[in-house]
């Protein structure tokens, strides 16, 4: 009988379930680390979602600002373009009147040459005329002063202005 | 008998401890990560919509220039037309002054021609060339100014059209 069973050698019961009482313990520390993983995460999450928020708020209040900021220039803009129509046309009266009166001045200065030139000839009749002439062209101007006068006060008065709230 | 010296802890009521540690950690953790995560999402969601506010800021800030650009062309267009009326104003009144200048000294001239002294009055006359070529300065630069004055009318017209 010596193929008997050879009996295995006794083991203590202890050791054998005790041997894989590591696994909690790792358990706890990949819990942790997790734990402190996730906690890093949160932290971070929260902090950017925090400046996020505060960079948003910031821009929102920026956007409130330069919306009341664009209308008022657009406003003031179009407030002065309002009244550009009626500006310009009494610009073009008044340049209208202001062309009659350079060609009457034209016609003023060229009689006060003829003046002098008869009077150093000693040309009475030529004298006369010019004056005629000369005196024709002031009765003629003397009531486009008065227009271009009216029509100067008016161009002023009319001069696009923004409102109060546009300086 | 070593191994189970060797781990130290060998009490069932650790193992516990340490196995519920674990489990209550990590769910933390995945509750943690999730919250993380939530919140990483809603920064993205409004770093996201600070960008369009602030693209939105910039196109009105343009605008916003265009508009005062336009004002400011107006005003330097009615400005520049109002000078030069002023300019031509100016002129005119000196033309004015000019021509009742002259008027007087050729009246006087005349007197002296009617009283017999030709060679006084034609001398009068003479001597107002000069004041007759200042007289012509004075209408050429009126000519200028009001066509100055019609140029800056057709800016003003252009800006009026299109500004």
């Amino acid at each position: 009988m010596t193929d008997a069973w050879t009996p295995a050698p006794s083991v203590p019961w202890v050791a054998r379930t005790r041997w894989p009482s590591r696994r909690p313990l790792t358990g706890a520390v990949v819990g942790i680390v997790a734990l402190i993983l996730g906690i890093t995460i949160a932290v971070l999450g929260q902090r950017s979602a925090s400046s996020a928020s505060d960079s948003l708020e910031r821009a929102r209040r920026q956007l409130g600002a330069q919306q009341a900021a664009t209308k008022t220039a657009q406003r003031c803009a179009d407030a002065i373009g309002a009244t550009l129509p009626p500006h310009v046309a009494a610009g073009q009266a008044l340049l209208g009147t202001a062309a009659q009166l350079v060609a009457g001045d034209a016609q003023l200065i060229a009689a006060t040459h003829d003046q002098q030139r008869a009077g150093i000839a000693g040309n009475q009749a030529d004298y006369n005329s010019a004056v005629n002439r000369a005196n024709a062209a002031v009765t003629a101007a003397n009531p486009l002063i008065t227009t271009s006068n009216q029509q100067i006060s008016a161009f002023q008065m009319g001069t696009p202005a923004p409102p109060a709230s546009c300086s | 008998m070593d191994r189970t010296a060797a781990a130290g802890d060998g009490s069932p009521r650790r193992d516990r401890v340490a196995t519920w540690l674990g489990i209550g950690a990590g769910l933390l953790a995945i509750v943690l990560v999730v919250f993380g995560a939530l919140r990483l999402w809603s920064a993205n969601d409004d770093n996201s919509a600070a960008d369009r506010t602030r693209a939105q800021i910039h196109r009105l800030r343009q605008a916003e220039v265009a508009a005062r650009r336009v004002r400011g062309r107006l005003n330097a267009a009615d400005d520049a037309l109002a000078q030069e009326v002023q300019a031509m104003a100016n002129t005119s009144r000196q033309i004015g002054d000019a021509e009742n200048a002259l008027t007087d000294a050729f009246n006087a001239a005349t007197s002296q021609a009617s009283n017999g002294n030709l060679g006084g009055a034609r001398a009068a006359y003479q001597a107002q060339s000069g004041a007759l070529s200042d007289l012509d300065t004075k209408l050429v630069g009126l000519r200028q100014h009001l066509a100055a004055a019609q140029q800056r009318l057709a800016d003003l017209q252009r800006l009026e059209q299109r500004p």
